[in-house]
């Protein structure tokens, strides 16, 4: 066991000493978190409609009836909301043309242009314009109405006032029972963001050490350790729990930093860092095998790299499980980081005690095992191929 | 001239031996592709499915027929009303065989001409989505027509209009023809779809890491001593840079060639004319190669270059919208469109929206200036490698 | 053959290279002896044109070499002293790369890849790729790919580092016989030993300036070109002492004990005598020894510190 922790201790270091380490483990993280949380988390609001047009009546009506309705609206010139809308960086544009703001301010039938995006979800926002257009028609209709009943408009205006504030209008309540949406009810803007990146980077960073396993063993550090009275389990436990440490180093920082900077809640801290405990383990374990089934330590970074994208999309980490199809969220569950996923989602959301992730706890031991195990027995293979 | 292909072509024959280009280059991306492909199917889907709405009212109401008959009348979405009880309407949209349960009150229309407070209560079942969001939008403007019309009542009434002719008042402010039309344009495309931007993303996300190969083998060169014998040839000292940069570019518009291809033929993307396609390739191709010579003059070891190379390639992968569309506006919208690998993306967006050469101006000419001001930076850049 | 003149080259606020003047004749084995980062490497990258020179000349065959001097380097064949082959390429795969890099190609390319392969004795292994060769035979493929194109200087870059005792002596050999094949060659070494052997004239270099400059005899010379002579045994007297000194070839004598040391001129010639002095002053010897300068103390002598670090 002195040999192993010696081991370890020399790959911490070894580690901390290369400062692109600080980038990737430290600041890159919390950058995908920031930048996944305000892109994605929050809801954001119910779509952007650009509009181009004068400062007019017309303009600030629909603004003002959009904005109530928590549509974002921006304006820019004509040519300027069509290359919005084409590129997708709006969802309908919407165009006032000088004509149109007279014809409204004259009391005149008005004619707007409205182009939807192709991309998902611009119909709601196009249904969400024509409701705020027709919302203005109304209330054309309201004041002509009772001018054409004989009143004076300035005195139609303010009976519509008036009974507009004696009455109460009729509202729609909206109870959601999507499982998805209640899933994620009560999370915070950068909580789903921040357990994702964090299993996605523990394995990653982990996966690329598989490299120092190789190097070790071609700059012969691995024959010399052999050489002294350490055997190839104690050398890899060593390599390992040297993984295993940075592995979890840094998903505590994480951890830390996230709650720190973001609010990111992380329910029951122990339970939380015994998933990311175990995750690191098998994390560990994964970069040994790599390790020490490959010789090559340009094609093992690259394995590395692949694998941990490829396994972390596969367990959830770059779209919530929840929204995969049901037989893609079942085989997701190969991979450790669904497992762990699924232990923070009952931590974080739905205050899981120990015995609700002991499950996921267990299988992700096993894994942590199978690998190690099978690390070990290749590495043995690979040091005798060697000599 | 044959020195330099010389040079090239035993780069190459490396580099498809050392097989970790192959890894990079091609198998990584297209496995992560495949799985986002997997992961993203589900939400890909763009067209509106139909809805069923269960829908309780009350006998004899007058205006909640009204506001059913909206519902069925919903550009885009067929929708189909099941009337039945209260509890049943709720417990469909619960159990998922209705997307949307509406459960309109007792007394609703009395309510709403009297300006009393009444509520339609809707639960949202499992599933719903972007077409039950539409349908709320429709029912939200149809309350708030109805309630026009009753305000326009009182207000008559207030104003001396006899009782007998309010009805028509209300009517006529709720239905006002003279009003505001709305007609819909169609926009050019320039977006790639989901799968599109998927396979454009990870295409040009690893262009940055295949480009390396070339330029970045400088580096090894040195390290491995046979820059030094390089330069001790009788041959132009620039003429071994110019072969590295040729390896980049090869080996770079090849990987992006495959890429699109296969993503093309596994995904059924189109991206469009050929010719532009290639066009666009070739630029991203060059500004990535020319960030390659900034780093080979600014790291001093191999470890260095990749760490760098690393960094850069995921920030501008990331900031470019390789993984996820990132929505900006204004100011930050133009300096992430600077990003070759956006400028990449926008490009076939162009192309697969049935642009040509013709229409590809603008990002060409943002990835060629960054490939210029890449390669006129690499200059500036202290050589930390010493007579690089 | 070569003629380098005053060379400079800084790198930042060190001086690498400073004011270094040598020349080569043709069919000449030169070397540059001194200690790891005594400016050889500088010194020869300028020789071979691979940089410039912040200051000075050097000309190669009569032409001004410099990094742009295209034709010039054809006369040159480099041997860095790092191990400068592709490891994923075949022995004939680097041959052929660097062959055709120096302009070679075709039938003549081949024939010479398979002589040199023959020479360097990897012919068998031609077809491996150099990652799995040992350190010999990748050394050996090092300086064959400096003599594929048959240059007329030869630039060799300290081609014994790390090498194996048998190795060495091989490489050794093998400069040897290019050398009397009319090759001058260029020699870099920080060992004493193959300097004394190899080169013809010798040049010692430390912080970037040449020192000393000779033959070896010529190096020798500037110690003073004293000879020790060590004579260990019973009986010696003041008398021994002063009989000694009365010989002409013994400048001086030391005693200590039952030893005296005697600083003599040309001791090989003056042994007998002095044997036969000492015994006939009454000292039984039982042991007589000589030692004779070497570079080794030419550097001590010159730089007041040891050669090997």
């Amino acid at each position: 066991m002195r040999a192993a922790r010696a081991i370890a201790a020399v790959e911490l270091r070894r580690f901390l000493r290369d400062r692109s380490n600080i980038f990737f483990v430290f600041l890159f993280p919390l950058l995908l978190v920031l930048v996944i949380g305000t892109q994605f988390g929050g809801g954001g609001g119910n779509g952007r409609v650009a509009i181009s047009g004068t400062d007019s009546a017309l303009n600030n009506a629909i603004t003002a009836s959009l904005e109530d309705d928590d549509v974002t609206v921006t304006r820019a010139g004509a040519e300027a909301v069509r290359q919005q809308v084409a590129r997708g960086r709006t969802d309908v544009g919407l165009f006032i043309s000088p004509a149109a703001a007279t014809a409204y301010d004259a009391g005149d039938p008005v004619d707007l242009e409205v182009v939807p995006g192709t991309q998902q979800g611009t119909q709601a926002t196009l249904q969400r314009v024509r409701t705020a257009v027709a919302g203005l028609s109304v209330e054309r209709g309201q004041v002509a109405a009772l001018v054409g009943a004989g009143i004076g408009d300035t005195q139609a205006r303010a009976a519509l006032a008036d009974a507009a504030a004696a009455s109460t209008p009729p509202e729609l309540t909206v109870v959601d029972v999507d499982s998805i949406t209640q899933e994620f009810a009560g999370l915070g803007q950068f909580d789903l963001g921040a357990a994702a990146e964090l299993l996605l980077f523990v394995f990653l960073t982990s996966l690329a050490g598989a490299t120092t396993l190789i190097q070790t063993r071609r700059l012969g550090v691995m024959s010399r350790t052999l050489g002294s009275p350490v055997s190839t389990g104690q050398a890899l436990a060593g390599h390992a729990f040297g993984r295993f440490t940075i592995a979890l180093f840094q998903g505590a920082y994480i951890m830390l930093a996230t709650a720190i900077l973001f609010r990111v809640s992380w329910g029951n801290i122990w339970l939380s860092l015994l998933v990311l405990a175990t995750f690191s383990a098998v994390a560990a374990g994964a970069a040994m095998l790599i390790g020490s089934l490959l010789d090559n330590d340009g094609a093992a970074s690259g394995i590395g790299i692949g694998l941990g994208l490829v396994l972390g999309a596969l367990g959830g980490c770059m779209l919530p499980l929840e929204l995969f199809p049901d037989t893609l969220r079942t085989i997701a569950h190969v991979t450790p980081h669904a497992w762990a996923y699924d232990a923070f989602a009952q931590i974080q959301r739905h205050d899981g005690t120990l015995v609700d992730i002991l499950p996921a706890l267990g299988v992700l031991v096993a894994m942590a095992a199978v690998l190690l195990a099978l690390g070990t027995w290749s590495l043995r293979r690979s040091m005798s191929r060697a000599l | 001239m044959r020195q330099l292909w010389t040079m090239t072509a035993s780069d190459l024959r490396q580099r498809v031996r050392d097989r970790s280009v192959i890894i990079f280059a091609l198998v990584v991306p297209l496995a992560l592709m495949f799985v986002f492909n997997l992961t993203l199917g589900g939400a890909a889907d763009q067209s509106l499915d139909p809805v069923t709405v269960a829908v309780s009212a009350p006998a004899d109401d007058t205006l909640a027929p009204i506001l059913i008959a909206s519902l069925t009348q919903v550009d885009g979405v067929d929708v189909t009303v099941d009337e039945v009880s209260a509890d049943e309407a709720r417990d469909r949209a619960r159990s998922g065989t209705a997307e949307l349960g509406v459960v309109i009150p007792e007394g609703f229309g009395d309510a709403v001409r009297q300006g009393e407070e009444t509520v339609v209560a809707v639960t949202e079942g499992d599933g719903s989505g972007l077409e039950s969001d539409i349908l709320l939008t429709v029912m939200q403007g149809v309350l708030a027509q109805l309630s026009a019309g009753a305000v326009t009542a009182a207000a008559g009434a207030q104003s001396g209009v006899p009782a007998e002719d309010l009805g028509a008042l209300a009517q006529q402010a709720a239905t006002q023809a003279a009003g505001l039309n709305l007609t819909e344009g169609e926009a050019a495309n320039e977006q790639l779809s989901i799968a599109g931007a998927l396979v454009a993303g990870q295409a040009g996300l690893f262009l940055l890491f295949t480009v390396g190969f070339g330029v970045l083998g400088l580096i090894a060169e040195r390290e491995q001593g046979t820059l030094a014998r390089l330069r001790s040839m009788p041959m132009r000292p620039g003429l071994i840079v110019t072969a590295k940069g040729l390896v980049s570019f090869i080996l770079g518009f090849v990987a992006t060639g495959v890429l699109l291809t296969a993503g093309s033929i596994f995904f059924g993307v189109s991206f469009g004319s050929p010719v532009a396609v290639a066009v666009l390739i070739v630029c991203a191709v060059a500004a990535a190669t020319s960030l390659m010579f900034i780093i080979a003059r600014a790291a001093r070891t191999a470890e260095q270059a990749s760490a760098l190379q690393t960094i850069l390639a995921l920030v501008l992968a990331i900031s470019g919208g390789a993984f996820f569309p990132l929505t900006a506006t204004g100011a930050l919208d133009t300096v992430l469109g600077l990003n070759p690998i956006a400028a990449f993306t926008r490009g076939l967006g162009i192309t697969s929206g049935g642009g040509g050469l013709g229409d590809i101006g603008v990002p060409v000419a943002i990835m060629l200036t960054f490939a210029v001001v890449g390669l006129a930076a690499s200059r500036l850049v202290p050589d930390r490698g010493r007579d690089l | 053959m070569l003629v380098a003149r005053d060379l400079v080259r800084r790198y930042g606020d060190l001086t690498a290279v400073d004011g270094v003047s040598f020349h080569i004749d043709p069919g000449e084995t030169f070397g540059l002896l001194g200690p790891n980062g005594a400016g050889k490497t500088t010194t020869i990258s300028m020789a071979a044109g691979l940089i410039p020179a912040d200051s000075g000349s050097v000309t190669v065959a009569g032409e001004p070499m410099g990094p742009g001097e295209v034709h010039v380097k054809r006369h040159i064949g480099l041997v860095p002293q790092d191990l400068a082959i592709y490891p994923e390429l075949t022995a004939r795969e680097n041959l052929m790369f660097f062959g055709r890099l120096q302009g070679l190609r075709g039938q003549p390319l081949s024939r010479r890849i398979d002589e040199v392969l023959e020479i360097i004795a990897l012919t068998d292994r031609a077809k491996d790729p150099t990652k799995e060769y040992s350190g010999g035979m990748k050394r050996r493929l090092n300086i064959a790919i400096g003599l594929l194109h048959e240059p007329t200087l030869l630039i060799l870059d300290e081609p014994t580092v790390g090498v194996d005792p048998q190795s060495r002596n091989a490489i050794l050999e093998s400069v040897e016989a290019l050398s009397v094949g009319g090759m001058a060659v260029l020699y870099t070494t920080h060992y004493m030993e193959e300097a004394e052997r190899l080169c013809d004239r010798i040049a010692i270099i430390d912080s970037g300036r040449i020192q000393a400059e000779g033959t070896r005899s010529e190096l020798i010379t500037l110690t003073g070109g004293v000879d020790h002579i060590r004579l260990a045994g019973a009986g010696q007297s003041a008398a021994t002492q002063a009989a000694l000194r009365a010989l002409p070839a013994v400048e001086q004598v030391a005693a200590d004990g039952h030893t005296l040391t005697l600083t003599v001129r040309d001791a090989p010639t003056a042994v007998a005598g002095i044997v036969t002095t000492a015994t006939g002053a009454g000292m039984t010897l039982s042991e007589v020894e000589i030692t004779r300068p070497d570079l080794e103390s030419v550097f001590l002598h010159l730089t007041g510190k040891a050669l090997r670090d």
